[in-house]
């Protein structure tokens, strides 16, 4: 039997980076293929090679053996591949079946008109063939986030799709809807669509996968049978080989306790996460996306709602629990998204750079800035952190990522706060600005600063962090600590499994 | 009973208006004679059709998530029309008049739809260049209609009740059904609810954009068209603050301001009512009619903020 979809020889090259090289996946119908790998792997590119979104550089795609050629999403639509997003589209104050069909509504007996009768039964008959009891007329604002995932697949397969991708679907889902979600791949498998998996929880692949297929580096690094391997040997493919442990650097051990938060809670979110942040460390918060770490950071700085917890901070050498507030006039918080939250991005870096400390600058009965000491400021601070810029007047919106992400911690070092707060710090930042980022936050915290790192990246986490927190459905799962902080090990606590001191 | 307590918020948030409404009529009823009369609600109907047929179309750019504040400057451009065709037979003055506002429709919903402007800032500066075109032609003087629009005018059907109401009334479903009926009134509630993804899945968000500004700019040209027809004459006043209070009886109809939801009838229709009853029922009583502005003021007020409240809900939700 022929595979339902081929992708052959993929290649795809954005400057700089050679983001998929000569990949091949295939599917059959029936079947379901689990697609793995971390973070900038490649999985994203590769499915958007197949939903039209990028054209590839080499290679081409087949479908029941027939080249085709998407130039637009619309095309990979038309040939019956459908995505269910991570990020659902959906409008909430329209009900289910207007939802399912709003770009192919049928039309009525009146000019202009909708049959509304005929969406709503459409709608019904493909919700009853994934065994749903979510009803047509019912308003989207009404379902639950998994209910929402139900009416998207159906829309799938009312569309006539049959090969359909699932891109982390499982990872806003409570443990009932997960179950429920597995139900309907397996109905879709056994009408004969063919399906691609994606997720980062190799129990959900193992579970539900007939095949897998690992990426790394924008290379393909395995592929198989879910049945003849094991979850270590694909942690293993994942991670890559083992390497070499590098000249192992001394971890330090901390002070005394600067930032105490004990049984913090979010409604459906955060279950009770407990920490102690120490003087002079850089404490991970390991996990995967969905797990709580960011979540934990904006709800104990007072930006998320926070149900329930104590916070608790040395201030002056005394501890006392402290307010949102109060936490964040001694925090540095560089966000993850330093575009949006991070700069502005319009005006020049001595106006970036100097926009957390203001009142130092304001003098005289007016309180004026003193542009003159902005600009010092910016200057030493330019010479610093290596900032590669013309000068310190230069549009922030100008430099790379790298020096934009330098701006961001000099506005914040500025500060000379007691807690730094790193949530992605080197995500699209070049690798030489990424080395001297890790050799900064090294400094700092050699120089007394508490660090509390969030990454997604492995390499950066085992480089930087003394001390690893495992963060798991909201609640802190493990602890890791001087030489057992690895890549293995890490990988393997994100995903749960035993293996991990491989 | 939490659970409760829940449901009964909504569906205060979502009828308050409506219960409002029959509590006025019925206070009103209780302590005047002369406010349940046939006379008296005749009135009513008068006084509500020219918001009426405005409020209409606006309801439908609301509901797209965008606002036209010109659609009383609109009215008297289109009033305008009106008398510079005054010799002409009083078909070509309508027709005439309604394509006018077709067209100053289309330039709007082009300029918002296509270009991109702020639709509250642009429709703003319009409202002041429509209303300086139509007072060019004007003169700034009460000028008069044909006399055969004037006869139309006057026409009455059921007894006393003019024709006129029945023509905003006949928009008012018209537009209803366009919004719940046809394709282009679930796109437009697919732009108001989420205008990023509408685009991603495929609805041709300018032009359905494009058709709300047509139909508004046709609506406000209707309500100076029946009040000409009505008064025998054009008056500077014609429009005069009319987008406030349009703005204000459909958002009390439910209608948000964030756009998404509302509904023509019956939920413009009640917007209108409210306000235009309130206004009567305190003049039947002989209050000040200064006081009007401050109680239709806070009504819109209180509008406002609870849109805002129950908008506050489904952004915490999603």
């Amino acid at each position: 039997m022929t595979a339902k979809l081929h992708m052959q020889g993929v290649t795809k090259v954005f400057p700089g980076v050679k983001a998929l090289d000569d990949v091949s996946i295939s599917v059959k119908s029936g079947e379901v293929l689990g697609l793995v790998g971390v973070n900038g792997a490649g999985k994203s590119t590769l499915m958007n090679v197949l939903g039209g979104i990028y054209r590839p550089d080499g290679g081409h795609i087949e479908i029941d053996g027939r080249r085709v050629d998407f130039a637009r999403p619309i095309d990979a639509d038309a040939a019956g591949i459908a995505f269910i997003h991570q990020e659902l589209l959906y409008f909430p104050s329209l009900t289910v079946a207007e939802n399912m069909f709003i770009s192919h509504l049928p039309t009525g007996k009146l000019p202009f008109s909708v049959d509304k009768r005929a969406a709503r039964a459409r709608a019904q008959a493909s919700l009853d063939q994934l065994g749903s009891g979510i009803r047509p007329t019912a308003r989207m604002e009404s379902l639950s986030v998994g209910e929402m995932q139900v009416v998207e697949i159906a829309r799938a397969v009312a569309m006539g799709a049959d090969i359909v991708i699932f891109d982390e679907p499982s990872s806003s889902l409570s443990i009932k809807e997960k179950e429920a979600l597995f139900n309907i791949v397996r109905k879709l498998k056994a009408e004969g669509k063919a399906v691609i998996y994606i997720s980062h929880f190799l129990d959900e692949i193992q579970e539900l996968c007939d095949r897998y297929v690992v990426l790394r580096n924008g290379q393909l690094v395995g592929s198989g049978d879910i049945a003849e391997v094991t979850h270590d040997q694909i942690v293993e493919m994942i991670v890559g080989q083992v390497v070499t442990e590098r000249a192992a650097r001394t971890r330090r051990k901390g002070g005394a306790p600067m930032l105490s938060l004990e049984g913090i809670r979010r409604e459906g979110i955060l279950d009770g996460a407990s920490l102690e942040l120490r003087e002079g460390e850089v404490l991970g918060l390991w996990g995967l996306m969905g797990s709580g770490r960011t979540e934990l950071i904006r709800s104990v700085l007072g930006l998320d709602p926070m149900d329930g917890g104590r916070i608790t901070l040395a201030i002056d050498g005394d501890s006392r629990e402290v307010s949102h507030d109060e936490l964040l006039e001694r925090t540095a918080y560089v966000t993850e998204s330093r575009r949006t939250d991070g700069l502005f991005l319009d005006e020049a870096i001595w106006k970036n750079i100097s926009s957390t400390t203001l009142a130092d600058y304001a003098r005289g009965r007016m309180r004026v800035l003193d542009k003159a000491a902005e600009a010092g400021t910016a200057r030493s601070m330019i010479d610093r952190l290596k900032i590669m810029t013309p000068d310190h007047h230069t549009q922030a919106a100008i430099l790379s990522g790298g020096n934009q992400q330098k701006v961001v911690f000099a506005k914040w070092l500025n500060r000379k706060p007691d807690i730094l707060i790193l949530d992605e710090p080197t995500r699209g930042v070049d690798v030489s600005s990424k080395g001297e980022i890790g050799e900064l936050v090294g400094a700092l915290a050699e120089a007394g600063t508490s660090v509390l790192l969030v990454t997604s990246e492995i390499e950066e986490m085992v480089a930087l962090a003394d001390r690893v927190l495992v963060l798991r459905d909201g609640m802190i799962a493990a602890e890791m600590l001087g030489e057992d902080i690895t890549e293995t090990a890490l990988m393997a606590a994100a995903l749960r499994t035993e293996a991990a001191h491989a | 009973m939490r659970e409760r307590l829940v449901q009964a918020r909504n569906l205060g948030l979502a009828y308050g208006f409506y219960f409002l409404l029959l509590a006025i009529v019925i206070v009103f009823t209780a302590i005047s004679n002369s406010f349940l009369t046939v006379s008296n609600w005749t009135q009513i109907a008068i006084a509500s059709t020219f918001l009426l047929s405005a409020a209409a179309g606006l309801t439908l750019v609301l509901i797209n998530g965008e606002i036209d504040l010109s659609i009383g400057s609109i009215a008297y451009v289109a009033a305008t029309v009106v008398f510079l065709t005054s010799d002409m037979p009083a078909t070509v003055s309508i027709v005439a008049a309604l394509l006018t506002g077709l067209a100053i429709g289309l330039f709007n919903g082009w300029l918002v739809a296509y270009l991109g402007m702020n639709s509250l800032l642009t429709t703003l500066g319009l409202m002041i260049a429509y209303r300086g075109v139509a007072l060019v032609f004007t003169e700034g003087t009460v000028k008069q209609t044909g006399e055969g629009l004037a006869l139309l005018g006057s026409v009455k059907l059921l007894g006393t009740i003019p024709a006129i109401f029945f023509v905003a009334l006949a928009i008012v479903l018209i537009f209803q059904w366009i919004l719940r009926g046809t394709r282009l009134g679930t796109y437009w509630l697919a732009i108001g609810n989420n205008e990023e993804s509408a685009r991603k899945i495929g609805v041709p968000v300018r032009r359905a954009k494009l058709a709300a500004y047509a139909l508004c700019g046709i609506s406000a040209a209707v309500s100076g068209t029946l009040l000409a027809a009505y008064l025998g004459e054009i008056t500077t006043f014609t429009g005069r603050g009319m987008e406030f209070q349009a703005v204000a009886a459909v958002v009390i109809g439910g209608a948000s301001l964030f756009g998404g939801r509302g509904n023509v009838f019956p939920g413009t229709l009640a917007g209108v009512l409210l306000l235009i009853v309130i206004n009567n029922g305190l003049g039947t009583r002989g209050v000040s009619p200064f006081v009007y502005p401050f109680v239709a003021g806070s009504l819109i007020f209180l509008a406002i903020y609870l849109d805002a409240i129950k908008n506050r809900d489904v952004r915490s939700v999603s």
